[in-house]
This record gives C-alpha cells, structure tokens and sequence, in this order.
C-alpha cells in the first residue's frame, strides 16, 4: 500500500510558499528594472544553472527576441491590443505595448549559451552554469 | 494610463480546491452580433482549461503544469504561480449554444453570441 502518493496540489502549496519566500529576499543581480514591469519574471536556481520564466501571453516566438551581452540578457517584444474593428470595449485589464527587459545574472552564468523556447504565454530561458564553476568530485590517490 | 500586472488571488468565496487561484486579467468587448472576452491565463493549455456556463455565470477556469517546476528553487519572484480562476455574470441575452473558445499562446478567446432577436438589424424602409 502507498501511503505517500504524489499530489500535486501539495506539490502546488509547496511551490507556491516558496515562491512567496523569495518574494522577502534581496533582488537577483543588480539588473533588473524592478517590479511592476512588464512581462514579470520569476528566477530559478535549477540543477544545470540558472531559469528564468516571463509571463508573455499572448506572444508567440516570433513576436520575441533575446540578447545577451556579458551577464545581461535582455529580452525585447511587443503585445499588440486587441483592438476591436467595430463595437465597443467594456473592459481593458490585458497589457499590451512594446517591452524591453534586462536581467543582469551572477558571475557563473553562462549567457553566451541560453537556450529559450516560448509555450502557452510563458518564456523559459535556461542559463547554464559555467562550467569551471560547477562542482567537481576530486580523488584521492 | 497605469496597467495593473500584479496578480489578485481569488477571495470573494471559498474556494472547494486546495492551493490558491489567481484572477486573470481579461478584455471584454462588445460587437454587434456578441460580446467578446480575451483572458490571459499563461501557462496554461488547450488540455488545462475549463469554461462553463450555468444559469448566467461564466466560469473560467485554467491550471499550470506544475511539472515544469519540479527541482527548481526560486531565487527572485515578480509573479505567483498558480491556477486562474475567474467568474463573470452574464446577461441572458446570450445564445449559450453558440459560445465559441479558443486558447493560443496562453490566451482564451471566447465568442458569445447574441441571439437572433437580440441583434441590431436595419430596416428598409420602402418606397410607398
């Protein structure tokens, strides 16, 4: 009998409260442009380096380009509105616009070598760690 | 004018689902044949998202796979990660059976049509 089977609103719960933890701790890098800009970014630490997700919806790739320049890496797109062709809008809550976003990463990350791919309205680029930096098991002759 | 990106979680009632939703924002419009809605739910897919209608509220509902988060340690947050939950009262001039949804790039369309009578329409006036 499984006593522990895999839940994924725990799973959800406990994301969620990490996620809230970092919201209390000191910015990543020096970079940012702070909070309240659009698209908003969450940085994780993963097993290969460093993962930031943008919230894009509504951008496909095409509509996003990234750059990177020693440990910035700047991500630059636009959402254009929806603008009705006749009738009338009861509600705008949906950003739209033109955006630039730089993130400034720390010293063991490799910009040179991101990687990023766009599902579902959301930006995934993967920074992975340098590799002189990784840990290394070292024998003892 | 000033764009509101922080999420609002879902407080008017109690929620029957563990863990906490997030309101997502939405653009609703108005044309002559039906109102449009676009709500943007990123992260979530075609497979993850549920719309309803009953006795005139729309209900939206969208989940993130959490899966894509396993063994990653926030550093820095902006947003949080959750569901999307969102309801809107509805008038009853909507022809529920016409209702038309789409999601692409993380983003639900929703037609809702008016019925026939409820349709402006123009009347020719003829000659006498």
């Amino acid at each position: 009998m499984r006593l522990h089977s895999y839940d994924p609103w725990n799973a959800l719960l406990r994301l969620q409260n990490e996620i809230e933890r970092a919201f209390d701790q000191p910015h990543f890098g020096s970079g940012l442009s702070g909070r309240g800009a659009f698209p908003p970014v969450n940085v994780f630490r993963g097993k290969e380096g460093y993962v930031a997700r943008f919230e894009v919806p509504g951008l496909a790739p095409e509509d996003l380009s990234l750059e990177s320049h020693g440990r910035t890496l700047t991500v630059v797109g636009k959402r254009e509105p929806r603008e009705p062709s006749d009738g009338s809008l009861h509600r705008r809550e949906c950003w739209s616009g033109e955006f630039s976003r730089s993130l400034q990463f720390p010293e063991d990350a490799d910009t040179s070598q991101a990687a990023a791919e766009c599902r579902n309205g959301v930006l995934t680029v993967h920074v992975p760690q340098r590799e002189e930096s990784k840990s290394r098991r070292i024998e003892v002759a | 004018m000033a764009q509101e990106i922080v999420k609002q979680s879902v407080s008017e009632d109690e929620g029957t689902r563990p863990g906490r939703s997030y309101r997502p924002n939405a653009d609703i419009g108005e044309k002559a044949d039906g109102v449009w809605l676009t709500v943007d739910l990123p992260g979530v897919d075609q497979d993850s998202v549920e719309v309803g209608l009953d006795d005139g509220v729309l209900t939206i509902e969208g989940c993130v796979a959490l899966g894509e988060y396993d063994d990653l340690r926030p550093l820095y947050s902006e947003y949080n990660v959750g569901n999307f939950e969102r309801r809107f009262r509805v008038s009853n001039r909507v022809d529920s059976n016409g209702i038309h949804a789409r999601i692409e790039h993380g983003v639900l369309h929703l037609f809702l049509p008016k019925p026939e009578e409820a349709r402006p329409r123009s009347i020719a006036v003829a000659a006498g």
